[in-house]
């Protein structure tokens, strides 16, 4: 079994990865290549035969390699501020240098950018459209502050006339059927990957592998074998022994630390156990409607970065519950201060610590583990 | 006719004394009083003066005010012709310069915290009873890096290595790095081939240039008159005999 | 009702507003938009505010509710379209109804004036534009002054056309740009330096003056959506390339020497435009200086490196 889910992921990243420069040889995908965000609406684009990247995810890579420090100074060295989204820095400096583990991703001929994340991404996708002079389409989603209706009209016209655009500048045309079947495929990828995580609050499962694991359903989401290799996963992790009881179960309120073997803190977290996490429910996004448009808007609208302060505060609360956590390692992320403010009202007592998801340099590990050991035995002996 | 340049810093100021003919005739330090208008006030100019620096507001007598990058600029040129880059670490920030034959062309502040100025070890010497001028980097064994950009937190490990015993002389060497390193992202900006022209107060401390040398990667240079510069600048920016 | 509006994307010809300028008191929160921060601040420790209105254009804006959620205040975000297409210009009009449903709903109250309030902003920022044509002779700090005091009045209330020092001419010409100018001893120490503003594109300034008038027939909502949309472009509404075109038309006819670009540290889309700005307009040899500025106080490094640049240009 394990050796099929790992065959599924090996094939994926395999595709994925085929036309970056290291492997390429000069190849391209035979369709067009759009960059594009994590909560970009990607079944509209594969239905239009388009070869998707995602530049985040790659510094996430780049990071994990421990390639990231020279490319955040090469970015900084072109004017782009280090206070900047790390991401942005890292993956900048790779293109100006063409330095990354697997080497640049091909040329884009579109980039769409979405700002139901951040503002700041749109932001980026502006300066990749000033070096590659391609056309660039920044779609807008209101969130769940703005009134229902008039959001989804207005994103409906926007994901139409992407729909337009994309089809004038690939030639293809969009089928219905085909568009439908993608998004059924998401759907069915977003429900396997619940039920893998379900698991972490009560198995022995360590964050590290479901935050690589996670990835597929930013990459690869529309793809029948994703929800194929993560029902396999959630039986692997069903047949796992039940987690210590003994360890405390602190929540895990933030971004990986994508430079970490472990992704997270392990070595300080002695005595304690991830219960929880909100970034593996990000994507976690909702097909629900009548028809494929509203399954769109309702799934890239109500991204949780996406919901207002009272909204995140519920559905915060209720991931902390399910867990079980009885702290959080709260993440103050100089990259992603969208991130940050949801921790603003939970009820367990909070570990705040200063880091970056790319820059390993921001972290002061002895001050971090001063600070979970006070809570920790604040708790045990509270 | 003698000119003179004054660089009020913020915690010295700095004169030159040229003469007709450009030729450095004395240079001289004192610690920038708290009451500086008063101070100067009371100071008789006897030749033409030009001031820069953060309180050169409060020259009275100085015929001209000048911009601390530009007398910065003429002064380097004037110090050490064949280098263009200046990095200056003062009290309250570093800073770098990029000149053409003595003319200012381009600059970079560091806009980050106190943890990159001179200031900053200036409180931890004190904090560690250390003097200044017995500060020797060329005898430090151990490499202690300070990780934190902010002065509040590095000072927090700074009490933390006190408590672990280390040595003070390390521990000032350490914090010396910290600053150099904090320089590095202004180095990234500038093409600095030709090497660097270091400026500023911690230039008189001992071992500074291979300390400089080896965290910046480049060809670091202390010329004559290293501290002076900007005020050297000033009194260049004056007329001299034949104008 | 004495809200505090933050940015030109509120529409004035809705309700009075206070316009948020600048904070002097007690600052809490780090590594945030000074700003936005000192925005936050004033809601919360001002007890002559009652709301406070702010957009959802950047990530230092779109959390701001976040940080005042338990003030118990009059609260509203309006939504910023990022594109200005025709489905954008008709998405901010219904926000530009809402908005006005939810303050009469909150102070009781109804808004219907909202024709005459057209009339009045149109003759007002006529009378902005005007000094704006006239930089070249104006005291820039003085120009820009008036207008922040004003803004902070009631429409009615609001006098722009008094005359201001004229001041004579010098040859070093710069262009600022930047976000609001909340910190405006910046403009007096730019000119006190030697240099002369002869151009803007700040919100409040160039921007407002690219599309001064608001449509008075048909529907009022969408006509005010236009006139905020049709203006000049801040970063935050994603189009670098049609900003950087702009800018370089206004600097090269203006015969602008320098620019000088004034944001808040933390400022992302600042900082993102500024990483192809300097680069662009450096190319056709017009230098550029970027000041940061930690909040709307703040001028601390501010004098030394414009200074410097006066020098250098």
């Amino acid at each position: 079994m394990a050796q099929t889910i790992i065959r599924i992921q090996t094939k994926l990243m395999k595709e994925y990865y085929q036309y970056f420069s290291k492997y390429a040889k000069g190849g391209r995908p035979e369709g067009k290549v759009a960059w594009i965000t994590a909560f970009a609406p990607v079944e509209i684009l594969e239905a239009l035969g388009i070869s998707c990247y995602y530049p985040e995810s790659y510094a996430a890579v780049i990071a994990a390699s421990s390639m990231e420090q020279s490319l955040l100074s090469k970015s900084e060295e072109l004017n782009l501020s280090r206070d900047c989204c790390s991401y942005s820095c890292c993956i900048q400096g790779c293109l100006e240098l063409e330095e990354g583990p697997r080497g640049v991703p091909p040329k884009p001929d579109m980039l769409i950018a979405t700002n139901n994340q951040c503002n700041t991404l749109p932001n980026w996708w502006n300066i990749l459209a000033h070096r590659y002079k391609v056309p660039l389409i920044v779609i807008d989603y209101p969130g769940d502050g703005a009134d229902r209706r008039t959001a989804y009209h207005y994103v409906t016209a926007q994901h139409r006339n992407l729909i337009t655009e994309l089809e004038r500048l690939t030639g293809n045309k969009l089928h219905m059927d085909r568009l439908a079947e993608l998004v059924e495929n998401s759907r069915n990828s977003v429900k396997a990957w619940k039920s893998v995580i379900r698991h972490m609050k009560d198995k022995e499962v360590i964050p590290t592998g479901l935050f690589d694991d996670i990835n597929f359903l930013i990459t690869a989401r529309c793809r029948r074998e994703t929800s194929e290799m993560y029902t396999m996963l959630e039986e692997e992790l069903s047949r796992r022994p039940l987690a210590n009881q003994e360890l405390l179960p602190v929540f895990w309120l933030g971004y990986p630390l994508w430079y970490h073997a472990d992704r997270y803190l392990s070595s300080i977290l002695e005595g304690c156990r991830v219960s929880g996490s909100n970034y593996i429910t990000w994507w976690n996004i909702d097909y629900a409607g009548e028809d494929l448009f509203e399954c769109l808007f309702n799934a890239y609208n109500d991204t949780f970065l996406n919901l207002s302060q009272k909204t995140r505060n519920e559905r915060l609360g209720r991931l902390i519950r399910e867990s079980g956590a009885k702290a959080a390692v709260t993440l103050r992320n100089k990259s992603c201060k969208c991130d940050f403010v949801s921790a603003r009202n939970i009820d367990i007592p909070q570990v705040e610590i200063d880091m970056d998801m790319i820059d390993r340099t921001i972290l002061d590990e002895k001050a971090a583990r001063d600070r979970i050991s006070l809570v920790r035995e604040t708790i045990c002996t509270g | 006719m003698y000119r003179l340049g004054i660089d009020v810093g913020s915690t010295y100021t700095k004169y030159c004394v040229l003469s007709c003919r450009n030729k450095i005739e004395d240079c001289f330090t004192e610690r920038t009083p708290i009451r500086q208008r008063e101070y100067f006030e009371g100071k008789k100019g006897d030749f033409p003066s030009a001031s820069c620096g953060y309180g050169k507001a409060n020259v009275p007598f100085a015929k001209k005010s000048v911009n601390e990058l530009t007398a910065l600029a003429k002064g380097s040129h004037y110090v050490c012709p064949e280098v263009s880059v200046v990095l200056d670490i003062g009290g309250q920030d570093t800073k770098i310069i990029c000149h053409e034959n003595g003319t200012l062309k381009n600059f970079y502040i560091n806009d980050r915290c106190a943890a990159g100025s001179g200031m900053f070890l200036i409180n931890t010497l004190r904090m560690l009873e250390i003097d200044f001028d017995d500060m020797d980097l060329q005898d430090i064994r151990s490499e202690i890096r300070l990780s934190s950009a902010c002065a509040v937190f590095a000072q927090t490990e700074i009490v933390g290595l006190i408590a672990a015993n280390v040595p003070a002389k390390d521990i000032a060497g350490a914090v010396v790095g910290h600053i150099l390193q904090q320089s590095r992202s202004l180095l990234r900006k500038v093409n600095a081939e030709n090497g660097i022209l270091l400026s500023g107060g911690l230039t008189q401390i001992r071992g500074f240039r291979e300390m400089a040398d080896r965290i910046l990667e480049t060809r670091c240079i202390i010329g004559p008159y290293a501290r002076y510069m900007s005020a050297i600048g000033c009194a260049l920016s004056l007329p001299s005999c034949g104008d | 009702m004495n809200i505090l509006s933050m940015s030109g994307f509120v529409p004035e010809q809705i309700c009075d507003t206070v316009r948020f300028t600048q904070y002097f008191g007690q600052r809490n929160i780090a590594s945030y938009c000074g700003y936005a921060s000192d925005f936050i601040s004033q809601v919360m420790g001002d007890q002559n505010i009652d709301g406070a209105v702010y957009p959802k254009s950047c990530d230092s804006s779109r959390i701001i509710g976040s940080y005042l959620e338990m003030c118990g205040k009059f609260l509203h975000q309006i939504n910023v379209p990022a594109g200005t297409d025709h489905a954008a210009v008709m998405f901010f009009a219904e926000e530009i109804r809402r908005y006005q449903q939810q303050i009469e709903k909150h102070y009781h109250t109804a808004i219907n004036n909202i024709g005459e309030r057209i009339a009045l902003l149109n003759r007002r920022n006529r009378e902005i534009c005007e000094m704006y044509d006239d930089l070249d002779t104006l005291d820039y700090y003085a120009y820009i002054e008036n207008i922040h005091k004003n803004l902070q009045r009631p429409l009615c209330e609001q006098t722009v056309g008094d005359r201001l020092r004229q001041v004579h001419r010098t040859g070093k010409r710069v262009f600022v740009t930047g976000s609001f100018l909340s910190g405006i001893e910046i403009a007096r120490i730019i000119e006190d330096r030697g240099l002369k503003i002869v151009g803007d594109d700040l919100p409040e300034s160039g921007r407002l003056c690219s599309f001064p008038e608001t449509k008075d027939t048909g529907d009022v909502y969408l006509n005010i959506s236009a006139n905020i949309m049709g203006r000049r472009l801040s970063p935050t509404q994603d189009h670098f390339n049609r900003i950087l075109e702009a800018d370089l038309a206004e600097i090269k006819r203006k015969e602008a020497k320098g620019v000088i670009m004034v944001i808040q540290k933390y400022c992302e889309p600042y900082e993102y435009l500024y990483s192809i700005y300097k680069a662009y307009l450096e190319a056709q040899d017009i230098p550029v200086l970027k000041i940061s500025l930690l909040h709307s106080e703040d001028t601390q490094k501010a004098e030394l490196q414009i200074e410097a640049f006066a020098d250098i240009i």
